[in-house]
């Protein structure tokens, strides 16, 4: 059995009714603040009695309440969860909440009408609202939630329901339960029972001792009747006394240590007090998986917010796929919000769900974003922590190399020049960049909208740019003397355009009608070129090899720099092509290399000197990223 | 309802004050409009820790009224206000905390609660035999009206004999000391509890005690006050005295329990005896203006509006030869613009004609939960449970509550009751009990066996340990004439007890009462003298409870009314048609 599906109507930023569907196992949340992940997690918390951050109490500012003029707060909250999959024991166990059908429900209802400082709610199991809940059925699920900001050394403290203490009663429950029936001890309660006697009696530990002065002191200032009596000792001789008297040490690493080596808590670090902490907790949780064992539970649910929270990043890595192996093997679902791409990249696609809220909350899970299993394996592979951006930007642009990444920036502050300061970079809004190292579109941008006829499925309601270049072939045939044909090279220009080989080009028309995707595609020939066809831009271009050749007093270097100082705007295409076509030659030889000189390129743009012309392909995918609207410029070639 | 008409203001408004009854025709909105004068009072109330009681007859009406409730308030109707049936009001706001006082039951093992049993438990028989066989104090009781005795023991030959049978003063004494045995002893029927309440109410040492509970309880509302029995007319008296102001509401001719001695000339004398102010819903919303005028002219009251808004169809007349089973493709072709059919009878055996859909009893139900239970659904798997919990608490004579299903009260966990269920049928099932290729004698042998050792196996629950020990000696026999007949020939329909095949559904007049359809197939048999199901006995006289059979099995429908006869003479024929029907 597992938690389906959660519709959430009235409660926090749900002012529509909201419903995300969860599947087994590990799901991942991702979206930006104010998105609403808390907001489920909340929901779901309300619905059960936590056992480790008790039970979350309705608040007035719970009741949703727009932003607009005149907004009132929700009259009510409704929270409805929905459990699927159930066995024969779930079903038997669960009958009431399932009625006449085969999942089974649970819902929460709150009203906006205080009375003593609390909200009048109720919950209830099944379609309809018929016998009161039975607390024994809701105690078979077991809810734990880890906040965002935790103490982890506070909770492994010892003390009255410490982690420890739990854990150790769950284990030991079913002696427990036998001794108290017969009436006698369990075998720790006597052992320390023991202990205690012998210290006490003993004359070597000077207890004895001050137990006497002590009373003796008691007695001369109370006198024999209203005097108390007092005992020294470890603790009370009872099992839970006694286990929460217990505490926690660590060593640093796995090496062998005396026992005497391991330290206490409070000097340990952050971060792996943490992941002590989120251990205990899986050790209880896996307790009850176990039959025989633990207390009986039918589906455990654990929530955390925010896992990476002081975590470094392989640890973080650890984490999660520790948490996505034992959510599969241990039947426990495992809900989690996070910000980290570390995290997003080290689970696999499946288990992502992303939410947005533009004007409504909406939560899209990417495993019902139609793509076909190659991708879905392709991109689990692929998605590393850079590329992970993608599910946290506001708007994406995808582009083909390191190239691109590095010069689109610079291009995105000239196209947005005009919004002024704040609204000039990409940044601004909260637009990345991502290098998909190749031509793989086609299953990257599947996420943000049906890329083929076949591939159909929901959308991630963010926009996502493509850029992409022509490529068309790089020698043509032509007819020479003698009714032979050669091969010439082809330096596309306005007066000789080719259709281009790109298979990813295939894909522009179906994705042209989405909602949140566009691919754009150059008009000429690859990145550089067509930069280089429009404007002058070839001044700056050529500069920029020439100051970056390593041969700086030999001939190509000073070459480049006469040609720089040409009026190629003047110039008509196919003379300027020529230009773009041996710039290229020049960057893609041994003595440059793309990488390099997109780095030159871009240090040079970023000075934001003198007129550039954005290409219109590349503006278009700018201006569609950060969700501008512009009329498209006419083609202003020459 | 959007718009109220008048007089439905008119009740929504009354004073709580006064004794009032609401004379709603069918298809008034009744329960709408109770359910809005409810929420209005519970608003307006300012008389806290007292509340008002809303009673029905039913726990699929008292469902019904508190979703409506719910809607109206925002929230379940919470404490100090409270809706029950009629008899669960009795039995735990009047009766359970002072029993004993009546009973002399002592209590057992701390507490004193009455152990309810229905007529399927048979224990504490009279002394001497009556007719022929001692009868069990569960099968029988008194009767306030005839003060007699009235018997159900489940087979209606015996019933008859015993109840037409003269009672010698002999055998009265017996009766009524068997009774006192099985009270003293903590047991009590449903019947016998209204009994306990009237003899409370009379003891003056309990005064205090229900002067209390008049208080608490200012004003009850009864919904289907025709309904109400001898008995429970007199607590109301009872009840009046003490100054509970009363709320009926219902229609005198719509009282179709005779059987359940429910007399509407009592109700109506109580009425005028305690000065009930009479508040009338004279519209019908539910059905076209024909069918409505029909229902009036059955009993040769005064003709009532019916919905406008509702094409009026003539009430239709379908003739069979042998059996009105012949009818059913007629009836589809009439009715399949329609979603919500249903046919209706006087009883089950007319019912059983059209379909194979009647009930299981004894030990047919162990065998189904059985079937069900291996089947491999988790919604059969739950049935089976239910069943099973059933019959076994019937077998043993467990005091349940409803809930669990039917988990007996000593047990405090519910799902350790149903988990021990299913057990049993896993136990069961394992045994070979699922088998349906078995002979209904080869099943009982093996179901037998295997129950009989039930009470040693590891899962049974410490706290009914003891209860199960009738079991070791438990005697299942094959139904009756079914001994070589394989268990699949009965049980192979589906257990999901859904309408399978047939659009149609098939159910008698009780079992309709308050309901709204599309379309109403109203049958009557074939012969006269069968309680009342012929539609000659529904004709002859207007004041009886025949008539009133077909006025409220006629009164359900919004669109359609169909009768269906067996084949008319001329004379019959005009009869009909003067009352109103067109012949098909």
């Amino acid at each position: 059995m597992y938690l389906r599906t959660l519709d959430i109507h009235g409660f926090k930023c749900f002012g529509e009714p909201f419903t995300i569907e969860f599947h087994d196992g590990l799901n991942v949340l991702v979206g930006e603040n104010g998105a609403g992940k808390t907001g489920v997690i909340a929901a779901v918390r309300q619905l059960f009695n936590d056992s480790e951050s008790g039970k979350r109490l309705i608040n007035e500012r719970d009741f949703h309440r727009g932003f607009h003029e005149a907004a009132v707060a929700a009259q009510r909250i409704d929270i409805r969860a929905t459990f699927s999959d159930l066995d024969e024991n779930d079903a038997i166990a669960f009958r009431d909440w399932c009625g006449n059908e085969d999942e089974a429900k649970l819902t929460f209802t709150a009203l906006n009408l205080e009375s003593r400082g609390r909200f009048k709610s109720q919950l209830y199991g099944g379609y309809a609202r018929a016998t009161a809940l039975e607390t024994e059925t809701l105690d078979l699920i077991h809810c734990i939630y880890l906040p965002p900001l935790r103490d982890a050394e506070t909770k492994l403290r010892d003390g009255r329901q410490s982690r420890l203490a739990r854990l150790l009663k769950a284990l030991c429950r079913k002696e427990l339960d036998t001794a108290r029936k017969k009436g006698k001890p369990h075998p720790l309660e006597e052992r320390v029972g023991a202990f205690n006697q012998e210290l006490a009696a003993s004359d070597d530990y000077a207890i004895k001792q001050a137990n006497e002065r002590i009373g003796n002191s008691l007695r001369a200032a109370l006198g024999m009747h209203l005097s108390q009596n007092t005992h020294i000792q470890f603790s009370e001789v009872s099992f839970s006394r006694i286990v929460e008297g217990l505490r926690l040490l660590y060593f640093p690493s796995l090496a062998a240590a005396d026992a005497t080596q391991f330290r206490s808590l409070e000097e340990n670090s952050l971060g792996y007090n943490n992941l002590l902490y989120i251990a205990s907790i899986l050790a209880e949780l896996t307790l009850e998986v176990e039959e025989e064992r633990g207390e009986e539970t039918y589906l455990r649910l654990l929530l955390i917010e925010e896992p990476e929270a002081h975590l470094h990043p392989q640890l973080q890595i650890r984490l999660l796929k520790h948490l996505s192996t034992v959510a599969k093997e241990k039947s426990i679902q495992v809900i989690v919000t996070t910000h980290s791409t570390v995290i997003s990249s080290a689970v696999s696609v499946d288990e992502i769900i992303h939410l947005s809220n533009k004007c409504t909350p909406v939560a899209i899970p990417l495993r019902t974003c139609g793509l076909p299993e190659p991708s879905r394996k392709f991109i689990d592979r692929w998605l590393d922590v850079t590329k992970s951006n993608l599910l946290f930007s506001k708007g994406s642009i995808l582009v083909e190399g390191i190239a691109e990444a590095m010069v689109i920036p610079e291009l995105a502050r000239r196209v947005l020049a005009q919004y002024g300061d704040g609204e000039n970079t990409l940044e601004d809004y909260g637009v990345s960049v991502i290098n998909l190292g190749g031509i793989y579109f086609k299953h990257f941008m599947q996420l943000f909208c049906d890329v083929t006829d076949e591939s159909a499925g929901e959308n991630v309601p963010v926009r996502c740019a493509g850029l992409t270049d022509k490529d068309p072939p790089k020698t043509i045939k032509i007819d020479v003397d003698g009714g032979k044909q050669m091969a010439v090279e082809y330096t596309p220009n306005d007066d000789d355009l080719r259709d281009g080989e790109n298979h990813a080009l295939a894909y522009i028309a179906k994705i042209g009608e989405s909602q949140f995707g566009r691919l754009y595609a150059g008009k000429y020939k690859t990145f550089e070129y067509d930069i280089a066809m429009e404007g002058a831009n070839l001044q700056m271009m050529l500069s920029v090899a020439a100051d970056i050749w390593p041969a700086q007093a030999g001939t190509v270097a000073t070459e480049l720099r006469e040609k720089a100082k040409l009026t190629f705007d003047k110039m008509k295409s196919p003379e300027r092509a020529g230009h773009a076509a041996e710039l290229l030659y020049r960057i893609d030889s041994t003595s440059i290399g793309k990488g390099i000189y997109a780095q030159a390129f871009a240090e040079e743009l970023e000075k934001q000197e003198g007129e550039f012309v954005v290409p219109a392909y590349i503006r278009d995918a700018i201006l569609w990223a950060c969700g501008l609207e512009e009329p498209p410029l006419n083609d202003q070639a020459d | 309802m959007i718009k109220l008409t008048d007089e439905q203001k008119a009740y929504i408004g009354a004073p709580i004050d006064q004794h009032v009854y609401l004379n709603a025709c069918p298809g008034s909105g009744k329960t709408e409009v109770v359910a809005a004068m409810v929420a209005k009072v519970v608003e307006e109330w300012t008389s806290f820790p007292s509340g008002i009681a809303v009673l029905t007859f039913s726990n699929s009406a008292t469902d019904e009224l508190k979703t409506r409730l719910v809607r109206y308030l925002g929230e379940p109707l919470a404490f100090p206000h409270l809706v029950s049936t009629f008899d669960s009001f009795v039995h735990s706001r009047m009766v359970a905390s002072i029993a004993s006082e009546v009973t002399e039951f002592p209590g057992k093992d701390g507490g004193n609660r009455i152990r309810i049993l229905e007529n399927k438990a048979d224990i504490f028989h009279t002394r001497k035999k009556i007719c022929g066989r001692s009868v069990s104090a569960c099968k029988y009781n008194y009767d306030l009206e005839t003060k007699g005795f009235t018997f159900s023991t489940g087979e209606r030959t015996r019933d008859k004999q015993l109840n037409d049978a003269p009672i010698t003063n002999v055998a009265r004494e017996d009766l009524i000391n068997t009774k006192k045995r099985f009270w003293a002893a903590g047991f009590a029927t449903y019947k016998d509890v209204d009994m306990i309440a009237l003899a409370a109410l009379q003891r003056p040492a309990l005064t205090g005690y229900f002067q209390r509970l008049a208080k608490r309880f200012p004003l009850i509302i009864v919904d289907e006050c025709q309904d109400l029995s001898a008995e429970q007319l007199a607590m109301v008296r009872k009840l009046h005295g003490l100054g509970v102001k009363f709320h009926f509401i219902g229609d005198l001719n719509q009282s179709i329990y005779g059987f359940r001695k429910s007399n509407p000339g009592n109700v109506k004398a109580l009425l005028a005896e305690l000065g009930f102010a009479e508040l009338p819903l004279t519209a019908n919303w539910r059905s076209g203006q024909s069918i409505v005028d029909l229902c009036s002219d059955l009993l040769r009251i005064k003709r009532i509006s019916g919905n406008p808004e509702i094409a009026s169809v003539k009430p239709l007349l379908l003739q069979y030869a042998k059996c009105p089973s012949e009818l059913i493709p007629k009836i589809i072709e009439l009715t399949n613009v329609y979603e919500e059919v249903v046919v209706v009878a006087r009883g089950h055996s007319t019912l059983q004609r059209f379909c194979r859909g009647d009930s299981f009893k004894g030990v047919e139900v162990l065998a189904l939960a059985c079937v069900a239970a291996s089947n491999g659904s988790n919604k059969e798997l739950n049935v089976a449970v239910a069943l099973f919990a059933e019959w076994l608490a019937d077998k043993l004579s467990l005091q349940v509550t409803r809930s669990g299903p039917h988990c007996p009260v000593a047990i405090e966990s519910k799902l350790a009751w149903r988990k021990f269920i299913h057990h049993c049928l896993k136990h069961l099932v394992n045994a070979g009990a699922a088998d349906t290729n078995l002979t209904w004698k080869e099943w009982a042998a093996v179901a037998k066996k295997t129950m009989r050792n039930l009470p040693d196996q590891a899962f049974v629950l410490d706290e009914i340990s003891g209860d199960l020990e009738p079991l070791r000696v438990l005697e299942l026999r094959s139904p009756a004439k079914q001994g070589d007949i394989a268990l699949s020939v009965r049980l192979n329909q589906a257990v999901a007890q859904q309408p399978v095949a047939d659009v149609l559904r098939y159910e008698t007049i009780h079992q309709v009462k308050g309901e709204t359809h599309d379309a109403t197939v109203v049958v009557s048999s074939l012969q006269k003298g069968i309680h009342l199901s012929h539609w000659k006995e529904w004709l002859a006289d207007p004041a009886s409870e025949g008539a009133r059979f077909a006025y409220v099995a006629s009164s359900r429908p919004r669109h359609m009314l169909i009768w269906a006869v067996k084949k008319l003479k001329a004379d019959e024929k005009e009869t009909l048609t003067r009352l109103g029907f067109e012949l098909v």
